[in-house]
């Protein structure tokens, strides 16, 4: 099906995007859709077989563990607080809200393999800051982040809740903004290369 | 030409975009003035290879005793369109500005960040960050793979950064030199560059990867429309929404040595270039149909007018959207020019092409 380097052609790709969506269906029925967005047709412009990409919108993740740091920095601004500190300000240092995110799977024309995208945003569409992810994961894995390696996961898509998670569990997050490589080799079984492209340390690890 | 009117066109060229830059006139936004009278705008020469949030200590000065107290987080917009900052600042210009503007005026904010429409920017790091992977795409689109950025010394990695920030070509060069990013198919510059490098081979050994040429070419395409029929470019409508413009990342395959810019953009945007005749037959056998089947429910036109309306709908069609113009660097340059020497000598210091493209489209006819 594909070229044995692991890249896939952009035909290849929505098929493997159809398949996986099928299959998410079938193993995590109690998680919201992938949804599949056609590219949008202009006469004058031709995506060169970029039929579309995998949306899956507005997920609410459970919280991992709650921090008390929230209250610590309401606080702190009511004590400095002055009669030109608005309560907007306020709400966004809070961080009371749920925690939004989009993911999108597209085709890479430049590196040849599904790209996944992911942005975190309140509850006011406001995007989430650094700080506010990494509370979305879970703390072990929140010591890697200082590390760059590349890591490997392989996951049955059968325990269709703890997939989200361990996706998570294993981004690296250099900045907001962020940018990963995966890459779905076989159906059934995804094994997913998640590697980050923003290094904070340009180690010898190599990408590919 | 000899070699050496080459190399010195080469060089002359790279000087030339290195040495570009735009001067801004920046204004701050009146919801932001809080003083009678209000602020002079700030005067700065942007370079084209730099990005906008990198100005930010710059401007800061002529505006920072007037702001209200509170957390910056600086954005900018021109005629009411909030500005990408991920964008390189000679991009923005050729791309929003049809006619230029100089000074190009530009508005500042140092409050309401538009986070629904931009992405959050937290200073020189991200945009630091943002250009190093657009590198290593590039890198990976030229070589296959991104080891040669990968294993950069911090100190190389420091240096190329800087060079960026300081516009120094001599310094970017001497680093970028290491990468062996060179397009293929460029034999004048790429023959340039292994003969000054003779020496350095003895230094280069083992840890470079000897790079292996995919044909690949960086690019980034964004592609404007300008609906109106119109004479003169400084007459088109600004762009009042991102919406409005198409940008295609889109890796171009250089095929053999007479591989144009005219065959380059005919690579990215074939419906452009589509054979008239074809797409005439093909809306006149779709045009045909439709006629046909909508006889059926109103008894409005005979066979010999719909053949008539369809070939005038198909006349009208093919010609519906021709390129108005291709800019590079702020320059227009000839579709004849081998395009590996475009990328070469007019690439952006992370070796991606920028390219503008303004089409023209007609307004469809309504029968």
């Amino acid at each position: 099906m594909e070229s044995g380097d692991g890249t896939l052609s952009a035909t290849e790709f929505s098929v493997a995007a159809c398949a996986f969506s099928e299959l998410w269906k079938t193993f995590n029925s109690s998680l919201p859709r992938w949804s599949w967005v056609p590219s949008p047709k202009r006469s004058y412009v031709h995506y060169q077989n970029m039929e579309g990409y995998l949306s899956l919108e507005n997920v609410i993740l459970p919280r991992f563990f709650v921090e008390d740091d929230v209250m610590e920095e309401v606080e702190c601004s009511s004590a400095e607080e002055d009669d030109f500190i608005d309560t907007a300000k306020l709400v966004r240092n809070h961080d009371s809200g749920t925690h939004h995110y989009n993911f999108h799977i597209v085709y890479s024309l430049s590196y040849r393999v599904p790209v996944l995208y992911f942005r975190a945003y309140c509850s006011d569409g406001q995007p989430l800051a650094l700080k506010d992810i990494e509370k979305d994961i879970p703390a072990d894995s929140v010591q890697l982040l200082t590390k760059s390696k590349w890591t490997f996961l392989t996951q049955e898509l059968v325990n269709a809740e703890s997939f989200m998670q361990s996706l998570l569990k294993e981004i690296y997050i250099a900045t907001v903004g962020v940018h990963f490589l995966a890459r779905a080799s076989h159906i059934a079984s995804a094994m997913v290369y998640i590697t980050p492209l923003w290094d904070n340390g340009m180690d010898e690890a190599t990408l590919r | 030409m000899t070699m050496d009117e080459y190399k010195a066109a080469g060089n002359e060229a790279q000087q030339y975009v290195w040495a570009g830059a735009i001067p801004l006139q920046i204004h701050l936004h009146d919801s932001e003035v809080t003083t009678l009278p209000p602020p002079s705008p700030a005067l700065i020469l942007a370079s084209r290879f730099g990005y906008l949030p990198l100005l930010v200590p710059q401007i800061k000065p002529f505006f920072s005793s007037l702001l209200p107290p509170g957390v910056d987080t600086v954005w900018f917009d021109y005629k009411g369109l909030p500005l990408k900052w991920y964008i390189p600042t000679g991009v923005l210009f050729d791309l929003l500005c049809a006619e230029p503007e100089r000074p190009w005026n530009i508005t500042v904010h140092f409050r309401g960040y538009p986070g629904n429409l931009l992405i959050p920017c937290e200073g020189e790091e991200s945009v630091k960050w943002n250009f190093i992977n657009a590198l290593k795409e590039a890198a990976y689109i030229i070589n296959g793979n991104c080891k040669n950025i990968m294993n950069m010394s911090q100190s190389d990695q420091a240096e190329l950064w800087l060079s960026v920030l300081k516009g120094r070509m001599e310094v970017y060069h001497g680093v970028s030199s290491k990468l062996k990013l060179e397009v293929a198919g460029d034999e004048f510059s790429f023959k340039l560059n292994s003969s000054s490098s003779k020496a350095l081979q003895g230094i280069n050994d083992s840890n470079a990867t000897a790079p292996t040429r995919t044909g690949r070419i960086p690019v980034r395409l964004y592609l404007r429309s300008i609906v109106e029929d119109i004479d003169h470019l400084e007459d088109s409508h600004i762009v009042d929404n991102w919406d409005k413009i198409s940008y295609i990342n889109h890796p171009v395959e250089a095929n053999g040595n007479c591989f144009t810019l005219y065959d380059a953009v005919k690579a990215l945007l074939p419906e452009l270039f589509a054979d008239k005749s074809s797409i005439y037959a093909n809306q006149r056998v779709e045009e045909v149909g439709e006629e046909l089947r909508s006889e059926e429910a109103s008894s409005s036109a005979g066979p010999e007018d719909t053949a008539e309306i369809s070939s005038e709908r198909a006349g009208s069609l093919s010609d519906n959207a021709e390129i108005k113009l291709v800019r590079i660097q702020g320059i227009e340059p000839k579709m004849e020019i081998p395009f590996a020497w475009i990328a070469n000598n007019l690439m952006n210091p992370e070796h991606y092409l920028h390219i503008c493209v303004y089409i023209k489209i007609r307004e469809p006819i309504n029968i």
